[in-house]
């Protein structure tokens, strides 16, 4: 953690007990990539509360991120007014999917991160570049310790005066793009996102449309999707967070047969 | 540098390693300010125990970034002192002749100064970390050998470098101007013509 302000100390003996934690007896089979730690053997098995399809899109100006405000308890859906998409700083928002908790954990980190600069209050800001190597740093080294941090994440935001927009996976593969998409997003919204966004460069207004139009395919197609959704958008002018709905019609039920 | 070289390597280094791992973790270049950060905590740490010694050394860390031109003097009681110098419409080779001349008033009665004492390192916008070498330092050693011959005009010309310095000096913050370097006779015919 940073709180040593970048300094070590010496410690004052090696390879012995820790005060107030278990020691365990030197063995010569602990291999060295193992999960033990002062509570046991533990490892990710797998997200639990999962939050679904994250989508991303850069207009020529700015960058807007949207994710549904579910989180679900696998087949349960459990918690329906979840922000998936947050607000770093005046230049970088953060779109989450994966397992929450494992988020929630990062999420302090890159908190401390923030809140250190404004202590330091020396007008360098985290840009949103910055914030995406350091995250794939984090969660590739966690994937090669064979146990990683379950999250697919979005970054966008301004890099000076152009928009940025990435994505962080799992196994620690960042790429960077103008439309981006997670989780089921991939296969229902990534194809119609980029069919657009081949076509010309977006303004605000079509990149809104476009988001608008992603989320309820997902909410219709996505089985853990939920027709509220949150929307981020930045650009030079900042960052506004605000809740949307998919507009439901299902009139196509009733020509349905037996409904 | 100025001091104990073998303590300037250690803070080298940490500096190199520092700047390096900052930029492998967030693909950018380390804040001047902060690594600057880093360096004094890690100065005041041996000067605080009673097992350590300070270290030797004396440093003048250049470095532009986000932010600008830094530029930061150390010493080895961990005192950093954030300095500024200023110059207006003054272009980098006559950055650099000032800079020689005011070596050359530091030096001794017999020394003078050659390429194998002086080194010079440029830094700034759109401009990458730059030694200069033995032929462009060639150049502003001969022009503080023509500028100190005693002719009026040359110590006219001295007055006014320092006095352009001086002048502007509150009004705005140093900024290294990459142009070429001018031809030797033609800056030193500038400021005596002022």
């Amino acid at each position: 953690m940073m709180s040593n302000n970048g300094v070590n100390f010496a410690p004052f003996w090696h390879n012995g007990p820790a005060p107030g934690s278990f020691y365990n007896f030197p063995q010569n089979n602990i291999k060295s990539n193992s999960a033990i730690d002062e509570y046991g053997f533990q490892r990710n098995g797998g997200p639990i509360t999962t939050g679904t399809s994250i989508v991303g899109v850069k207009y020529d100006k700015g960058v807007i991120i949207a994710g549904d405000k579910l989180v679900s308890y696998g087949n349960l859906a459990r918690y329906h007014n979840v922000d998936r998409v947050f607000k770093i700083n005046e230049n970088i928002i953060l779109g989450m999917s994966g397992d929450y908790a494992d988020f929630q954990f990062i999420k302090q980190y890159i908190d401390e991160i923030i809140l250190s600069d404004f202590s330091a209050d020396d007008r360098i800001v985290l840009k949103p570049k910055d914030l995406y190597t350091w995250l794939t740093r984090v969660l590739y080294n966690r994937r090669s310790r064979f146990n990683p941090l379950w999250l697919d994440m979005v970054v966008g935001g301004m890099q000076g005066e152009e928009p940025f927009l990435g994505h962080i996976n799992i196994r620690g593969r960042s790429y960077t793009n103008d439309v981006i998409s997670t989780g089921y997003g991939t296969h229902l919204a990534l194809p119609l996102l980029r069919e657009y966004s081949e076509k010309g460069p977006l303004n605000e207004e079509t990149a809104q449309q476009l988001i608008q139009k992603s989320m309820e395919v997902l909410f219709y197609r996505d089985c853990r999707g939920y027709p509220k959704y949150s929307q981020a958008n930045i650009n030079a002018n900042g960052v506004t967070v605000s809740d949307h709905e998919v507009k439901q019609n299902w009139d196509l039920a009733l020509s349905i047969k037996g409904y | 540098m100025t001091g104990i070289t073998t303590d300037t390597r250690v803070l080298c280094h940490y500096m190199r390693q520092e700047c390096i791992n900052h930029k492998h973790s967030y693909d950018r270049n380390h804040p001047v300010g902060r690594l600057i950060n880093l360096l004094k905590l890690k100065m005041q740490v041996c000067t605080q125990r009673y097992d350590r010694r300070p270290y030797g050394v004396g440093l003048l860390v250049a470095g532009y970034d986000d932010q600008g031109p830094h530029i930061y003097q150390t010493c080895p009681s961990a005192n950093f002192y954030d300095c500024k110098a200023m110059a207006i419409d003054c272009n980098l080779s006559d950055l650099i002749n000032h800079g020689v001349r005011a070596l050359t008033g530091t030096l001794p009665n017999e020394t003078k100064l050659n390429n194998k004492n002086l080194s010079i390192c440029v830094v700034g916008k759109n401009y990458k970390f730059h030694c200069l070498d033995e032929n462009e330092l060639e150049k502003y050693i001969i022009a503080e050998i023509v500028g100190t011959q005693p002719t009026s005009s040359a110590s006219d010309s001295s007055e006014v470098g320092v006095g352009r310095t001086e002048r502007h000096g509150e009004e705005q913050s140093s900024t290294l101007n990459p142009q070429d370097p001018t031809p030797v006779e033609s800056a030193t015919e500038d400021r005596r013509m002022q």
